[in-house]
């Protein structure tokens, strides 16, 4: 099943957050230049206007009626003594043309009244300039001034200020983005082990999930998620005991057909008889058989709750108890049925696994025909115990193995009188002990091996929890 | 034989009561209840109690405790659902001798339940026939066929054991460790090597001793020899 979240916390709250550190940034740059750069601009701008009041103090009118511009060299050294920036000035006479300094300045097209020194931006040498243009009598007609200082000086404070204005800024905004991220990750972890909890569950388990080891925050959902598990647990343990009951009030009067039946068998007078009674009598055992699984598959079912009676056993100490009720049934249909055991110390319910053993016994007699020869193995090492039941019968192909793991299912063509829950209940009762269930070759690769492997457990009390 | 069957069902207490009668020669009484059974095994001399375990009132398990409390060694084979059966039903710990579970079939009750008479009365007085085996166990001799057998101790006491449990598979280990005492140990060999002089020796006797590979051995009656 794909899994398409809708949307993950975290991407959440970068769309939340992200959008709104840039604008924090924003504004506060806004700010930073408002009210930290462009008054310190204004004050660069003032001295520039102070020189260019000051240079055209030197503009005057000589004896011949000629304007000149009069500085001394030292005073020039002095203007141009910026190691940043480059100055130019010009002195433009009453037609405003530049007749002293950089002349290759030019006079502002813009009108600029006397008195009203004007300060604008232009480009000069290939250079963005800041300029100012003053006005000043000479004679009867105004000459003009302009100084331009390159920007560097400007350009370094704006860059100076709205960096150490913004850097914190950012930094703090990435910080908590950051911290977020992780924060998110760490405040999940609980959440994240709860899902694994519930994830690790056995449909069967459906004991509550222990609140204590819950952050306050999560305490709600596992609250409902217990609520949810009773629920399921009630109305599973309703359809168990239904079906238990059932399976129960059909067995009684199925045992007592089941011994009438042979009762008449052994009193019958002639052949035909005996025969029409036989066949009663292999539709009343299937049908006694099928009240009797249906009763196991009630026990194995979620809301059973038997794990009281799970203890340590020996598997092999259980298969030896089958003995003596199928060696008998093997020898009354001419097959073999022989034992291989190793003492393999399982913690379990005896009943389930003495159950699931005579399942596949049963399966084997009933599919493995005449001459069959059958042999329940257990046995063990380090990591798993496990029992078996190969059958030299016809086996089943590999495709069809998961095929009749399923309930009610049966082989096409298959004989014998099963209802095919037999390998269903043995499956589920595998499931209820965490083993595992596996329908491999039979022995030399003839007929059919079926294995259910035990994990062995550091602790025989945490193999199984609720079956 | 006289039987007492305790069994709350009424159908299956008729059918087993017929079966017994039928097959077994056997006097069959029949309560539905576990109460009177203590008072009933002292007022008549019973050879086989037929004890189901899901009873109204006190259970099989009860009756069979309070029976052995009061000293009655009479045989016991106990009937069970298959939810019941668990280790106290297979220890046969409160003194059952044998327990069938349910469903069961006729014929094969009927076996365990003559099996058991009969054993009982092998106790009583100290014979013990199956087939055409005969062992005198006061004389300490045995026959078959009429022909007196020549059987060393340990065969003596493996073909005892094997009658006692005619029809029942017995284990290799068990029969290892019963046989194993004061004479000294007895090896899983040993038991093999028994186990084939006595086949040979009961060749006419309409038993025979069956292999359970891997496990044990298993004395069946032959058909012709049954119902004897």
């Amino acid at each position: 099943m794909p899994q398409v979240p809708s949307a993950s916390l975290r991407q959440r709250l970068a769309l939340i957050l992200l959008p709104s550190l840039v604008v924090l940034l924003v504004v506060s740059g806004v700010l930073q230049y408002l009210l930290g750069v462009r008054p310190m601009l204004h004050e660069f701008d003032r001295a520039m206007m102070d020189v260019a009041v000051t240079l055209a103090d030197r503009v005057s009118i000589n004896d011949q009626a000629e304007i000149i511009f009069d500085l001394s060299d030292e005073a020039e050294t002095l203007l141009k003594a910026d190691n940043v920036d480059h100055v130019w000035y010009a002195a433009f006479d009453d037609e405003m043309r530049p007749f002293a300094g950089a002349r290759e300045l030019v006079w502002p097209s813009t009108k600029v009244v006397r008195g009203q020194p004007y300060v604008y931006d232009t480009t000069f040498a290939g250079e963005n300039v800041r300029a100012v243009a003053t006005k000043v009598t000479c004679g009867a007609a105004d000459c003009g001034i302009v100084l331009a200082e390159t920007t560097h000086k400007r350009s370094r404070l704006i860059r100076d200020v709205l960096l150490s204005a913004l850097l914190p800024v950012l930094l703090l905004g990435l910080g908590a983005v950051a911290l977020l991220w992780i924060g998110i990750g760490r405040g999940l972890s609980p959440l994240v082990a709860l899902s694994r909890e519930i994830g690790r569950r056995s449909p069967r388990e459906l004991s509550a999930i222990d609140p204590a080891s819950t952050p306050a925050e999560a305490l709600p959902l596992v609250l409902a998620v217990n609520r949810l598990m009773a629920q399921l647990d009630e109305s599973a343990s309703a359809q168990q005991r239904f079906l238990a009951t059932a399976a129960h009030q059909l067995r009684t009067p199925l045992a007592g057909l089941q011994s009438q039946i042979e009762l008449a068998l052994i009193e019958a007078k002639d052949d035909s008889d005996r025969q029409a009674l036989a066949d009663i009598h292999a539709s009343a055992i299937r049908s006694a058989r099928l009240a009797v699984q249906l009763l196991s598959l009630a026990r194995v079912e979620p809301g059973a709750s038997r794990a009281d009676a799970v203890v340590t056993c020996d598997l092999s100490k259980l298969a030896g108890e089958l003995a003596d009720e199928w060696v008998p049934r093997a020898l009354a249909r001419e097959a073999d049925l022989g034992f291989e055991l190793t003492p393999a110390s399982v913690a379990g319910d005896p009943l389930l696994l003495r159950e699931m053993m005579a399942n596949l016994l049963h399966n084997a007699l009933e599919y493995g025909g005449k001459g069959c020869h059958i042999t329940l193995r257990t046995g063990g090492n380090e990591t798993c115990v496990w029992f078996e039941v190969a059958d030299s019968g016809p086996g089943i192909p590999a495709d069809m193995r998961g095929k009749v793991l399923e309930r009610f299912v049966r082989l096409p063509n298959s004989q014998g009188g099963g209802s095919g829950l037999g390998l269903a209940i043995v499956k589920d009762i595998a499931e209820s002990h965490h083993a595992k269930l596996e329908l491999l070759d039979g022995d030399g690769g003839v007929g059919l091996t079926v294995r259910v492997s035990f994990p062995v457990q550091d602790s025989p009390s945490a193999s199984i929890k609720a079956a | 034989m006289r039987v007492l069957l305790v069994e709350d069902d009424p159908a299956l207490a008729n059918t087993i009561s017929r079966a017994l009668q039928g097959q077994a020669d056997a006097q069959v009484d029949w309560t539905a209840r576990g109460e009177p059974v203590l008072n009933s095994l002292s007022a008549d001399p019973y050879d086989l109690l037929v004890l189901d375990i899901g009873l109204p009132g006190i259970d099989g398990f009860e009756v069979l405790r309070r029976l052995r409390a009061a000293g009655q060694r009479l045989p016991v084979l106990v009937l069970t659902g298959r939810e019941a059966i668990d280790d106290r039903v297979h220890g046969l710990e409160l003194g059952a001798d044998d327990y069938m579970v349910k469903p069961f079939a006729l014929p094969e009750m009927v076996a365990r339940a003559k099996a058991l008479v009969r054993r009982g009365r092998g106790m009583v007085d100290k014979q013990i026939r199956v087939a055409k085996v005969v062992m005198d166990m006061a004389a300490h001799r045995a026959w078959v066929a009429d022909k007196e057998m020549d059987l060393p101790s340990r065969e003596w006491q493996l073909l005892e054991y094997l009658l006692a449990h005619v029809g029942k598979v017995v284990s290799k280990d068990h029969l290892v460790s019963s046989l194993s005492g004061w004479e000294g140990d007895v090896s899983e060999n040993a038991v093999e090597v028994y186990i084939s002089r006595l086949r040979t020796k009961l060749a006419e006797s309409g038993l025979r001793i069956r292999t359970v590979r891997g496990f044990g051995y298993l004395l069946e009656e032959l058909a012709d020899a049954a119902g004897t």
